[in-house]
């Protein structure tokens, strides 16, 4: 069978429609070159790439955790009750720009040997300030404006899904003999929620032992709609019943080499190694930390480098650092990466309960063998003076970092990548791995980034005025954020010729105060603040 | 039967997700006039109730269908308020007292809004919250021979108030006790008390709508969700939602009395002009409480689609969830037509479906997938486990609680549906009803059904004596599966049951026979409880 016309007839419409209907209207087309070559590499099933999901539920503090030290007085006035001191901040090789929260000297230690990437502010155009919306938020990709057309299915579902079609009833099978997700965690996530059936398993104990005995094939009733629910529920406790005990047998097989610290995302992280060591090909684990809605104390009074957040940042930094290491000593550092996210980090300006509330744009981290060392994007502009609401401006959108890894680490190509995503995000240099990651490394994108011209003229400005910017030619994105970190204006978003331009807007009616400027060209942007006047 | 071949064959075998086909039922509301068994019996009790007690079933077997129907339709208890259940409360290190209300009385009556400390207050809001959940999943667990508490579970999944997006135990509890206490009542009046209730508003932003800035989060859903819907007769406009976010606007919580109120000066007093779906209607500005609110839930509830949109969600809720052009016609129209004769009192169109051949049809039984709360309440109540009283703090709080938290694992979390739009079981197509078993949820089912027996929460024998003849296995496992099950295996099913759980290996049905005159009352549980968790663990138990 022909596999790409197959994909392109399958897809459930719920899957592809809303992209369509939402117009492609985000593209970042022209990212790299080189797709050519990149269409030959791909294979079926691309490769053997595992992918670890480190959910961060609760909403990380993201500018304690990597702090601009660039920026460092402002965010010392924003923040002075649970700024981390200057001079404690873990320094990180090649850059005098950000360090890591004191806690994380393990993942300091995994940055400097080229095995943590750092993407500054990844968050959306239209942030949503609940839990609960943002989690999906971030699970589905969803790109809709209606909430009554939102998105069900998880990026990792669709992707799934498109890999290995006709799950559940053809498997497992010979080319994929295991289940296609594991999440270690008692709860359900959307994140691989397929069109119809989730596309994986969740596991707390893998050695726990359900019968599921299922017996009888006999449909005792002459009733069609009770008979269609038996087969159905016949075909899950079978499907269960069997990978259960290719995970229970998979995980008897493996033992962890290296030494973890005692924590819960420890545990699930033990677990994921032995199961890839014992020859799983699953490609997606998901595992999770809670705690991090971090409204109070999320420091100790006298030292701000101790409290909840520190006690996060040691179990993140050790947990990541030993399962590498693990991943090391097992000889699978080669296939597998992992990444972390969280709904949303959190406000600039901390609360007199020593805390922060919830807030837009936030750093995460990827680490593996084959992740670009650096930290993509710049420290987060912070202004001298901010309300308590303001909020950090994204530089990535975080489908843009869901859609390096489906193509970079996954092999997924065009348009497949879009249809999965919904539309076209931008292509970011965070992994190197062949046959499919990417040449170019970060601090060249980087520089990039920041030679682009971008001005607005007046500034302050009220009414009315110019935007002059420069670009590398392509599909060129403009973008006015409000001080809640919402996208309020979109000046641009059409092809370019390389070189230099000027935007005239005018009527734009907006109240005053901060707002930030976003300027994205191929894989790169940048983003500046300006003043609305009164 | 070879296991193996068994397994290859349901391994190649597709499954037909979607079936959107005629079903080919005849049947419409007409009152059922068939036999009145124990398989009639408890097709209501499972879907009118969570679970069919045994006991239940006798009862209801001496009386008529019409009577059955009508007292699970009049037995409506009065509940007692939720309780304190908990002592000193510890956050970070930190002890917080609730000092308003001793432990073992309600708080219900302290707003918990006088406090200075933001960290008191909230811990004290979270425990009470917790409280909530329990008391009421204590009602669950403890309901009386009446539909009540699966119609208190219908509108919480008709308007979806989530705790995360309230987080006020008095809102919540306000907004529960609303829907209680008009549970089979009036709809329509319901749809006004809901639109202007705390919760809601803060649940739906309706409390940010304002004259200057109208949010119309509320009035769309007001129409989509709770309403009209989207089927294809329900023609309200985008305009329409405009014009009745401007009718609402306004309404604001007061701090004090955590009331719902309207500030004039919010509202919009400008007229409110509505699309030829609503008859052209006009909506004049007016300060005067409630009054716009009023006008325009009574202008939503004049068109025929609306009761036809609320007679759907019934139908899905106790019938099935596929709603086929038969009967749409057959049952769906003419039951709106019932539920508008009747002022809209949700108990005249329940007493008619629920009387109907249709609900008694052979094709509407056993296809139906418990949900979360149908599962672990049903096998509860059925298993005959004893259940402290709702009321009972101290011993019965923490059962709830964890019984709670078992259904929320099983994706059914109480304040808590996944959505806006309820739980998806009940309208996300294709799968309806499947999306409650999955690979995630049906070991949670499992581990649930094997902890009652290896926890010893079940009275095995005296499950067992309530058989015609527990020393016949095969009446015993006949009995046992009419207990648990919706219809019975074949004969090829029970003895497999029978041989491998009952008999001594390679023994006759006198080996069963022996042991139960005879055995040890170790060996009895033992054997008894491996059929029992078999049974439980079968594809069959999920169905009701």
């Amino acid at each position: 069978m022909n596999r790409r016309s197959f994909l392109h007839s399958s897809l459930p419409a719920a899957v592809s429609l809303p992209g369509l209907m939402s117009g492609l209207n985000f593209q970042a087309f022209g990212a790299a070159p080189g797709g050519a070559l990149k269409a030959l590499a791909e294979t079926a099933a691309a490769n053997d790439h595992v992918l670890v999901l480190i959910q961060l539920a609760g909403g990380n503090d993201g500018l304690n955790m990597v702090v601009p030290l660039d920026m460092y007085a402002n965010y010392y006035t924003a923040r002075t009750n649970v700024a981390i001191p200057q001079s404690k901040v873990l320094r990180l090789d090649g850059t005098d720009k950000s360090g890591l929260h004191p806690a994380m000297t393990e993942m300091q230690q995994l940055f400097n040997n080229g095995k943590l990437s750092i993407v500054q502010s990844v968050g959306y155009d239209n942030p949503n300030f609940s839990h609960f919306r943002s989690t999906d938020i971030w699970m589905t990709g969803d790109n809709t404006v209606d909430r009554h057309a939102s998105i069900k299915t998880g990026w990792m579902g669709r992707y799934l899904e498109n890999e290995y079609p006709g799950y559940p009833a053809a498997y497992p099978n010979h080319e994929m003999p295991d289940p296609l997700a594991i999440q270690i965690s008692s709860m359900s996530t959307v994140t691989v929620q397929g069109s119809v059936l989730s596309m994986g398993l969740n596991i707390t104990d893998p050695l726990k032992i359900y019968s599921f005995m299922n017996p009888f094939s006999d449909y005792a009733l002459d009733n069609e709609s009770a008979n269609k629910e038996l087969r159905y529920l016949r075909v899950i406790s079978e499907k269960t019943r069997t990978y259960s005990e290719i995970i229970r047998s998979a995980y008897r097989r493996a033992n962890n080499m290296a030494e973890y610290p005692d924590n819960e995302l420890s545990k699930q992280l033990q677990i994921v190694a032995r199961l890839i060591q014992g020859g799983l090909k699953t490609k997606v684990y998901a595992v999770s930390m809670s705690g991090f809605d971090t409204h109070k104390k999320q420091v100790n009074a006298g030292d701000t480098t101790t409290g909840v957040h520190a006690k996060l940042m040691k179990e993140l930094s050790a947990s990541v650092s030993a399962f590498q290491k693990d991943m090391e000593l097992m000889g699978l550092d080669d296939r597998v990466m992992g990444m972390t996210f969280s709904e949303f980090g959190r406000r600039i300006k901390s609360n007199a309960s020593m805390g922060t509330d919830h807030g837009t744009a936030a750093p995460l981290v990827l680490f593996g063998r084959h992740v670009k060392k650096g930290i993509l994007g710049a420290s987060p502009e912070i202004p001298a003076s901010i309300e308590t609401n303001t909020n950090l401006p994204f530089q990535y959108d975080f489908r843009s970092v869901y859609a390096s890894v489906l193509e970079k680490w996954f092999c997924v190509q065009q348009p497949t990548l879009d249809t999965l995503l919904l539309q076209n995000y931008q292509s970011l240099p965070l992994i190197s791995a062949v046959p499919c990651g990417g040449e170019e490394e970060i601090e060249e994108n980087n520089m990039h980034s920041q030679g682009m011209e971008l001005k607005m003229t007046p500034n302050p400005f009220s009414g009315s005025g110019v935007i002059r910017f420069t670009v590398e030619g392509g599909f060129t994105l403009i973008q006015l954020i409000s001080p809640l970190g919402r996208v309020v204006k979109v000046f641009a978003q059409q092809e370019y010729a390389a070189g230099s331009h000027i935007l005239h807007f005018s009527d734009l009616n907006l109240p005053a105060g901060i707002y930030f400027l976003r300027l994205q060209n191929g894989p790169f942007q940048k983003v500046i603040s300006v003043m609305k006047a009164r | 039967m070879d296991r193996r071949t068994f397994l290859k064959g349901a391994r190649a075998k597709t499954i037909t997700l979607a079936t959107n086909m005629p079903r080919g039922l005849q049947s419409g509301l007409d009152p059922y006039t068939g036999p009145w068994t124990t398989n009639e019996v408890a097709h209501l009790l499972k879907r009118a109730m969570f679970g069919a007690k045994k006991s239940d079933i006798d009862y209801f077997l001496s009386r008529s269908c019409s009577d059955a129907v009508d007292e699970l339709l009049q037995n409506i208890p009065a509940v007692d308020p939720p309780l304190r259940d908990y002592g000193v409360l510890e956050d970070q290190g930190i002890m917080y007292e609730d000092t308003a209300v001793p432990r073992g009385q309600t708080w219900v009556d302290d707003l918990n809004n006088t406090i200075n400390d933001p960290g008191r207050r909230a811990a004290i809001n979270s425990a009470r919250i917790e409280s909530l959940r329990r008391w009421w999943t204590g009602l669950i667990l403890n309901q009386n021979r009446s539909i009540n508490e699966k119609m208190v579970m219908f509108w919480h999944h008709h308007f979806s108030v989530q705790r995360e997006e309230v987080n006020n135990a008095t809102h919540l509890y306000r907004h529960h006790n609303l829907l209680r206490n008009n549970v089979l009542g009036n709809v329509r009046e319901l749809a006004k008390k809901v639109t202007v209730d705390p919760a809601m508003l803060l649940h739906l932003n309706g409390y940010l709508n304002s004259k200057r800035a109208p949010d119309e989060n509320y009035a769309r859903e007001l129409q989509e969700l709770f309403t009209v819907g989207k089927g294809n007769d329900s023609l309200y406009t985008e305009s329409d939602v405009i014009e009745a976010a401007k009718a609402l606007t306004g309404w604001r919580i007061h701090n004090t009395t955590l009331t719902a109120y309207l500030n004039t000066e919010e509202h919009d007093m400008s007229t409110k002009r509505f699309s030829a779906f609503y008859h052209n209607a006009t909506i004049t500005g007016s300060a005067n409480g409630s009054q716009e609110v009023d006008q325009l839930i009574d202008m939503i509830f004049s068109t025929t689609e609306s009761a036809r949109f609320i007679c759907r969600k019934l139908y899905k809720w106790f019938v099935y969830y596929d709603i086929d052009a038969f009967a749409e016609s057959n049952v769906i129209a003419p039951l709106a037509e019932i539920l508008r004769q009747n002022d809209f009192q949700v108990s005249a169109a329940l007493s008619v479906l629920l009387k109907s051949e249709h609900f008694f049809d052979k094709q509407n039984q056993a296809c139906y997938i418990k949900s979360a709360f149908d599962f672990v309440a049903g096998a509860l109540r059925e298993l005959d486990i004893s259940i402290p009283a709702y009321t009972d703090y101290e011993n019965g709080y923490p059962l709830f609680d964890s019984i709670c938290e078992r259904a929320a694992q099983m994706q059914q979390d109480l304040f808590q549906p996944p959505d806006v739009s309820g739980w998806p079981s009940y309208y996300q197509e294709p799968m309806y009803y499947e999306l409650w078993v999955n690979s995630n949820t049906l070991p949670r089912r499992a581990a649930f059904t094997d902890a009652l027996i290896e926890d010893g929460l079940v009275d095995l024998r005296g499950l067992a004596q309530r058989s015609a003849n527990p020393a016949d296995p095969n009446q015993l496992i006949s009995d046992l599966c009419e207990l648990l099950l919706r219809y019975p295996l074949s004969s090829n099913s029970r003895n497999y049951i029978k041989t491998n759980f009952l008999l001594e290996p390679s023994g006759n049905d006198s080996s069963w026979t022996n042991t139960w005159n005879a055995g040890s009352a170790a060996v009895i549980n033992e054997k008894l409880g491996n059929a029992l968790r078999f049974i439980m663990n079968l594809p069959e138990f999920h169905l009701c």
